[in-house]
């Protein structure tokens, strides 16, 4: 039996509102109750603006007719209406969440609806900021003002470099005992080949010179703790050498011999990189003690370091999928079917002179079975290899099997060229599957440019696998990937509407890249870093959601975890909260919460109801169009002097997403005929998700409504783009006619 | 109240189903304590009662009246008027008082659909005449007759009288009306208006596991699957309430692996339980939204039968929706 007591406790005040579960007519009770005191300005826009005659909006509401919305000057954090031209114009001059637009020009006056439409707009804004709590503004503190840079790659290294320059200081932490990253692995570097170190040896150069950079190799980032602006992060060094101490006599006592992506080294070895100093792959290494024994400035010993930062940047490149899993190419079984990077490690090495090569491109990708996705570069590595063998070799049979060749952009030059030039012969079909046949591999596939299945002997067969994340930092820092390339959190991160982030993902860990554009992808991140650490505090950009802990505490049922497009929404420990840097803003949370704990700061539930309540009128249309497009296209109604019927009224809404049934509902229950909801194209919603959410409400409601006799064709969800502003009208006008769809 | 004076109480019933009266006595043993400190005076399911001995009271005179069923017939208003009259405090006594209840449903057609439908359509009906109910009857001998009118509309308590409190669930538990009589006996009362129950949501006080991704591909009756009792109803893509539904009842349901049906109406801030429910089954419902077509997304809505039963069990009355039909967009 649970304890009367804590039954007791429950009895908190406020237990029931006062209008009841039906809804709140809380308009009228903050009249009855309490002024509140709230300025609405009206501008003429120099008298082109006819305004109704009655400008009472009730109590405690002062109302002050202007010509020119720079009267207006500074509102503060107040709540103020301004009615005038469209928030698009006025959001230039206004940034609070506490201001609400009217649109009196482009969807009344433009549109030549009369001045009684004026009245009910506002009203319906005042009582919207009535039934609103103030917004305050949130700033993040920017403490900490030094980064952390995860991975000593291409990426890492121009990242590290370009905040380094401009005098923040940059922990920079790589993984493995050397700097380099995969392409120190790599030989030559397409589309001319040049050897890596034309591009690696100045930019290893240039960091360890730069005294802003502090390097830790064979370090990992053990645990991160804390937000934007002020980090505390935990890095393990896992052992070095000191450096300078070039003695071969280590690696000859250890005993442990690896592959290293096709060439073999012992656990202790040395790469011309950085530092200059054998390092100890610890992977490997079983601690034996061996190379201790002969050289006494090795350690074995762990190392711990507690670094503040205020942002972080993920520069951790990408893993190659593991070509075993593409069974029918005998990877791991036929030694001579090699990967991209064994093969020109090997080739280039000098270990194998192959008579004969079959280069097999899209291996495993473009493929459900396996990646769904291009991984963009491999065309482009596939044609590097061919002509590293025939640089080398010209007599060497070279051939590449394809699907399509992407050679995008100035690369095209580079593919004529290898198929011109050098020999190399190309078979566009997708082998089905490759045979040991004695000495020689056999690659059987189709050739759709002679319409017959084909047969490829080569003593060699180098598969172009494509890449996967490497996810361990973003699980660690909670960047929500879902195992895949993290390319919603980047998109978001680069969007200007987007709060500043405290965490950058640069290079290929984003998705994969060649090294030219990992060096622009690079600065472009170093520029956001930069951004952020040269300020104390930064404003918070985008309204956000917040959760009463009142109604929703204790893991809860949680469904908007599984709303949120952006992971913003997210449990943490026992509660659910909202990371104030993930959210963009879209309310789509908010819609789905079934018990009103979500609230979106300026589209709170009470407010966008009561705003419903006091615009609609009996007979209207209510238009609730997505402020990224659907609204736009309303807008250009307006300046196209296109003519719509006057009872259509609009309300602005962050996202379809936003609309929720309680405001589809309350727009029936207040006397409209027909309800739409508009929102972005199919795939184009600024929230990715927020207008295939609102067509499954739509859809669900629609039925339901049916229940109650209502017409299901009077409430519509359409996607309507910012220009189409004809269809915006014909389909108000459709639903104005009451035939429905 | 003077130290050793009992309180008056009185259990009043509209449109019940009595399950309510049956809840006061399974308080059990209890009742003997309740007795101590009170007197029942009007109860007529439990004791012979007549309305005028209430209507010969003083104004105010009843301490304490909980008043269940809701308002469906001019006797269940006059009663509600004359027990609000009468008592010092009124409490909306289970789903019904407080929502309208399961009664609410009716709220999908009106009188004259009714009658035409009890009168008239049903097999086992022989009404040539299409003889039905009227309010006032005068035989040939001159005798008055006359009968409560039906309404067309089913209402809470609230919408007719001033409620104090509200103890919503079907019925209110054992625990939860012992809380009740505890704060009253004690004096310890909430603010006016408040609800006897707790702010929070059902989810709050269920211990069932939540999957890391919510999700529902298939929507399954409770007899069309063998329910998990370890694991949230919805993730088993059985329809539960409790997102939409204030806690208080201690998950008896859930507990007894049954999913919540929502009695305990919305919380505070939430104000149409059950658009806001299929508003939220909507959001979850096919992961792959973005691949679906439209005809398709209407397909896997079909899979929930009967909606507004579903999710306005206890609410309709409640409900935004209500209101539409009587004006506003109607089908042809």
């Amino acid at each position: 039996m649970p304890p009367l007591k804590r039954l007791m406790s429950l009895l908190g005040p406020g237990g029931k509102s006062e209008a009841g579960p039906a809804g709140p007519d809380t308009v009228k009770s903050s009249k009855n109750n309490e002024v509140i005191n709230l300025k609405v300005f009206v501008c003429t826009c120099n008298g082109e603006i006819k305004l109704p005659e009655d400008m009472n909006f009730g109590d405690g509401v002062e109302v002050k007719v202007i010509d020119d919305i720079k009267e207006i000057g500074s509102v503060g954090n107040d709540k103020v209406v301004i009615a005038g031209p469209t928030p698009r114009v006025l959001e230039k001059f206004f940034d609070s969440p506490n201001v609400e637009f009217v649109n009196i020009r482009e969807q009344v006056a433009w549109v030549g609806h009369s001045p009684a439409k004026i009245k009910d707009l506002i009203q319906g804004a005042v009582d919207k900021l009535k039934n609103s709590e103030p917004v305050e503004k949130k700033t993040f503190d920017i403490k900490n003002k030094s980064a952390l840079v995860i991975g000593g790659g291409v990426a890492g290294l121009e990242t590290a470099r370009q905040i380094a320059d401009s005098g923040i200081k940059v922990h920079l932490v790589e993984k493995t005992p050397f700097l380099g990253g995969t392409v120190a692995k790599l030989d030559r570097l397409y589309p001319g080949g040049t050897p890596n170190s034309h591009t690696l040896y100045p930019l290893i150069n240039e960091v360890v010179r730069n005294d802003n950079i502090e390097i830790f190799t064979n370090s990992d980032v053990e645990s991160v703790e804390g937000g934007l602006g002020n980090y505390k992060v935990k890095v393990k060094t896992r052992g070095n050498v000191v450096e300078g101490k070039l003695d071969k006599k280590c690696e000859e006592v250890c005993p442990v011999t690896v592959n290293d992506d096709g060439i073999d080294r012992k656990a202790i070895y040395y790469m011309p990189t950085h530092p200059d100093s054998y390092g100890i792959d610890f992977d490997s290494c079983n601690k034996c003690g061996e190379c201790v024994k002969v050289c006494g400035e090795i350690s074995l010993d762990e190392a711990e370091k507690s670094l503040d930062v205020g942002a972080i940047v993920i520069a951790t490149g990408l893993k190659d999928y593991d070509a075993s899993q593409i069974t029918e190419y005998g990877y791991g079984k036929y030694p001579n079917v090699l990967t991209k990077l064994e093969f020109e490690r090997k080739f280039s090495n000098g270990e194998i002179k192959p008579k004969s090569v079959v280069i097999v491109n899209c291996a495993g990708s473009r493929d459900k079975n396996h990646l769904p996705y291009c991984s963009r570069v491999c065309c482009l590595l596939g044609l590097k290899e061919a002509k590293l063998i025939k640089d080398n070799s010209p007599e060497t049979d070279v051939y590449i099997n394809y699907i399509d060749m992407r050679s995008y952009g100035p690369f095209e030059d580079f593919y004529n060229t290898v198929r011109e030039n050098y020999g190399v012969k190309f078979i566009q079909g997708r082998p089905s599957e490759i045979l040991q046949d004695n000495e020689s591999l056999v690659v059987r596939s189709e050739d759709i440019l002679l319409g017959k299945n084909v047969e490829t002997r080569a003593e060699y067969v180098v598969l172009m696998t494509g890449f996967v994340p490497d996810n361990e930092m973003f699980q660690k820092l909670g960047i929500p990937a879902n195992g895949e390339f993290p390319v919603e959190y980047v998109n978001s991160c680069r969007s200007v509407d987007a709060n500043p982030r405290g965490i950058v993902i640069a290079g290929a860990a984003a998705f994969p890249k060649g090294v030219a554009e990992t060096v622009t992808d690079a600065r472009e991140s170093a520029v956001e870093v930069i951004n952020v650490l040269n300020k104390d505090f930064i404003p918070k950009k985008t309204p956000t959601a917040t959760i009463n802990s009142d109604i929703c505490s204790e893991a809860d049922c949680r469904i908007c975890t599984s709303a949120c497009p952006y992971g913003a929404v997210a449990l943490q420990g026992e509660e659910v909260t909202v990371n104030d840097e993930l959210c963009m803003g879209c309310g789509i949370c908010t819609a789905t919460c079934a018990a009103g704990a979500n609230q979106l700061d300026g589209h709170s539930d009470k407010g966008t109801l009561a705003q419903i309540s006091g615009t609609v009128k009996e007979g209207d249309v209510m238009a609730f169009l997505c402020k990224w497009s659907s609204y736009n296209a309303a807008d250009k109604a307006g300046y196209e002097k296109l003519s719509y019927p006057e009872n259509v009224k609009i309300i602005r809404v962050p996202c379809t997403g936003r609309v929720d049934a309680q405001m589809i509902l309350k727009a029936f229950s207040s006397g409209a005929k027909g309800v739409m909801i508009a929102g972005c194209p199919p795939d184009a919603c600024h929230y990715f998700t927020g207008n295939f959410k609102a067509r499954k409400r739509v859809t669900a409601l629609k039925q339901l409504i049916e229940q109650f006799g209502i017409n299901p064709e009077a409430l519509r969800i359409e996607w309507i783009g910012k220009d189409e502003s004809k269809r915006f009208v014909d389909i108000v006008n459709d639903l104005n006619s009451g035939e429905g769809g | 109240m003077a130290e050793g004076e009992k309180l008056k109480l009185a259990i009043c019933r509209g449109a019940t189903c009595s399950g309510c009266d049956i809840a006061v006595l399974d308080i059990h043993e209890r009742i003997l304590t309740v007795l101590e400190h009170a007197d029942i005076v009007f109860a007529p399911t439990i004791m012979d009662a007549k309305y005028k001995d209430v209507e010969a009271m003083a104004d105010g005179e009843i301490d304490v009246c909980l008043y269940h069923g809701s308002v469906r017939d001019s006797e269940n208003e006059h009663m509600a008027k004359l027990m609000r009259q009468k008592s010092k405090t009124l409490i909306a006594f289970g789903a019904c008082a407080c929502f309208g209840g399961i009664f609410g449903l009716a709220n999908v057609t009106n009188k004259e659909e009714i009658f035409e439908e009890v009168y008239k359509n049903t097999p086992s009906t022989d009404n040539p005449d299409f003889v039905t109910p009227q309010p006032e009857y005068k035989d040939e001998a001159g005798h008055e007759l006359t009968l409560p009118e039906f309404y067309d509309d089913v209402f809470a308590l609230d919408d007719k009288v001033d409620v104090d409190y509200f103890l919503p669930l079907c019925p209110p538990t054992p625990d939860l009306i012992m809380t009740a009589i505890n704060a009253i006996v004690s004096g310890e009362l909430p603010p006016k208006g408040a609800t006897i129950a707790s702010d929070k949501t059902l989810c709050s006080e269920c211990e069932r596991k939540k999957a890391d991704t919510r999700k529902i591909d298939k929507i399954y009756r409770p007899h069309e699957v063998e329910l998990d009792q370890e694991k949230c109803f919805l993730d088993q893509g059985v329809l539960c309430m409790g997102p939409a539904t204030r806690a208080g009842c201690g998950t008896i349901c859930i507990n007894g692996n049954v999913p919540c049906r929502g009695c305990s109406g919305p919380t505070k801030e939430a104000f149409d339980q059950g658009g806001n429910m299929l508003n939220l089954i909507a959001t979850i419902f096919g992961v792959k939204e973005e691949e679906l077509t439209e005809e398709e997304v209407k397909k896997i809505f079909k899979q929930i039968k009967d909606p507004l039963g579903t999710f306005y069990r206890f609410t309709l009355p409640k409900s935004m929706l209500r209101r539409v039909r009587k004006g506003g967009a109607k089908n042809e």
